[in-house]
């Protein structure tokens, strides 16, 4: 307990202390999931409007999602060496198959009839898309990014291995310098961020299901 | 390319590399956990499916325990005075593996139709005959499920049990990612865990389609249709 609550630790003039390491693990998990989804957003409507597409997409992202992260790390660094490609990169990959098969399902999910009745009042389909379809799929995309937000806090830890600095940094310089305290305290701050990021997009998704629910009524 | 192999392949096969020793730790570091996690798991599961109370707080437990990063379970048990090496190791991806098996052992429980177990009973099966040819086989896909899950992931974390010395692939890695001028190491390492993890998802997947009574097999999805199922825990990583 004594480093968390030690004041030099959370001094906001040393660039790695406490806050910026934490400011660093949202970073890159924020990062993750907007590049995750630029990607995967396009990919699933591929997916939904080119069934034939549906096969190999899935069968790409599974496949990239059983490599090992330390592993996945390991093929990394022969490529980019020590830079934040190294760590984002297999986040990145990891949550497109959880991204994508939701946004699927869910746009799948939706009931045509609803989007014949948009159409019939005159909605052009970007109207359609981002009025009736989003909206009524949002509930179950949110419940892919609360798994990938909350696996992606997890992963980001091995960043300080290939040159990230984040929270996990602290459990990295903890082994490394034999600190009980430091280690703990990495240990303490990234499982509250993990279960504060998942009760958060719980709360977000009761929210839309209620929304959802009145919307249908 | 060509060149970047035969490096590596002289690498394992240097006696000075241990490839055999590491091997066998990788192996022992996943089967071990896999093991024991199914011996706690699935007996627990049994004992609350049925008891409200209980499978509510052990399904709750296991969602909040999945969000635990696995990097901090290995080091938890080192300041936690269980010490380094393959004790610690063995602990934490016990504890990863419990999650997937308990939560799919309450399930498998729960999916079986009561209609069916009185079904069985009206055509005057005994109570071991409607558990032996009833429930285990129905129940069985689903737990098959929660195993493989454990299991893929067990073995995908093992090679972290390095960072607190338990030995394994995960030396190499480890030890590569220090010696930036020659890959040969490192990809030694992260080939040989690559191959693992896709070998047990393969071989757990086909094992899930043989317990599966083909009554109940759902029928592959058509050509090119989606899975329709979203991901609400994570999946095996």
């Amino acid at each position: 307990m004594d480093f968390l609550l030690h004041p030099a630790n959370w001094d906001l003039t040393d660039p790695s202390s406490i806050p910026y390491l934490f400011l660093d693990h949202l970073y890159i998990t924020g990062l993750t999931l907007l590049i995750g989804l630029l990607i995967a957003f396009p990919t699933a409507f591929l997916v939904v409007r080119y069934t034939r597409l549906n096969l190999p997409v899935q069968t790409t992202a599974s496949f990239l999602y059983t490599i090992p992260s330390f592993a996945f790390l390991g093929f990394m660094i022969s490529i980019t060496g020590f830079s934040l490609a190294t760590i984002l990169v297999p986040l990145i990959a990891y949550a497109q198959v959880v991204l994508i098969r939701n946004i699927v399902a869910a746009v799948r999910a939706v009931d045509p009839t609803l989007v014949e009745v948009g159409r019939a009042m005159g909605m052009n389909p970007f109207q359609l898309q981002r009025r009736v379809v989003l909206p009524l799929a949002l509930p179950i995309i949110v419940a892919g990014i609360r798994v990938v937000a909350v696996t992606t806090i997890g992963i980001a830890t091995l960043g300080p291995y290939v040159g990230t600095q984040n929270l996990g940094t602290l459990i990295y310089d903890g082994i490394y310098l034999g600190r009980n305290s430091e280690i703990i305290a990495g240990a303490i701050l990234i499982t509250a961020l993990a279960v504060t990021v998942d009760l958060l997009l719980v709360g977000v998704q009761r929210l839309l299901n209620r929304g959802g629910q009145v919307a249908l009524a | 390319m060509i060149n970047q192999l035969q490096e590596m392949l002289r690498f394992i096969q240097d006696p000075a590399n241990q490839f055999a020793l590491r091997t066998q730790q990788t192996l022992l570091l996943s089967i071990t956990p896999i093991l024991l996690s199914m011996l706690i798991a699935i007996p627990l599961g049994i004992l609350v499916a049925r008891r409200p109370v209980a499978a509510f707080l052990a399904t709750m437990l296991s969602g909040l325990g999945r969000a635990i990063p696995v990097l901090v379970l290995l080091v938890v048990m080192v300041v936690a005075g269980v010490g380094i090496g393959f004790k610690p190791a063995v602990i934490a991806l016990t504890l990863l593996g419990i999650p997937p098996i308990l939560l799919n052992t309450i399930e498998g429980i729960r999916s079986i139709d009561p209609a069916v177990v009185d079904a069985a009973r009206g055509m005057g099966m005994t109570q071991r005959q409607i558990l032996g040819r009833i429930q285990i086989p129905l129940m069985l896909p689903v737990l098959a499920a929660g195993v493989r899950t454990a299991a893929v992931q067990i073995v995908a974390t093992s090679p972290l049990a390095a960072i607190i010395g338990a030995g394994g692939y995960g030396e190499y890695i480890l030890a590569g990612l220090s010696n930036l001028a020659d890959h040969t190491e490192l990809l030694v390492g992260a080939t040989s865990v690559a191959l693992l993890a896709l070998a047990t998802e393969f071989g757990l997947a086909a094992l899930q389609r043989a317990v599966t009574p083909a009554g109940v097999r759902t029928e592959p999805p058509a050509e090119g249709q989606a899975e329709a199922t979203p991901v609400e825990e994570p999946l095996a990583a």
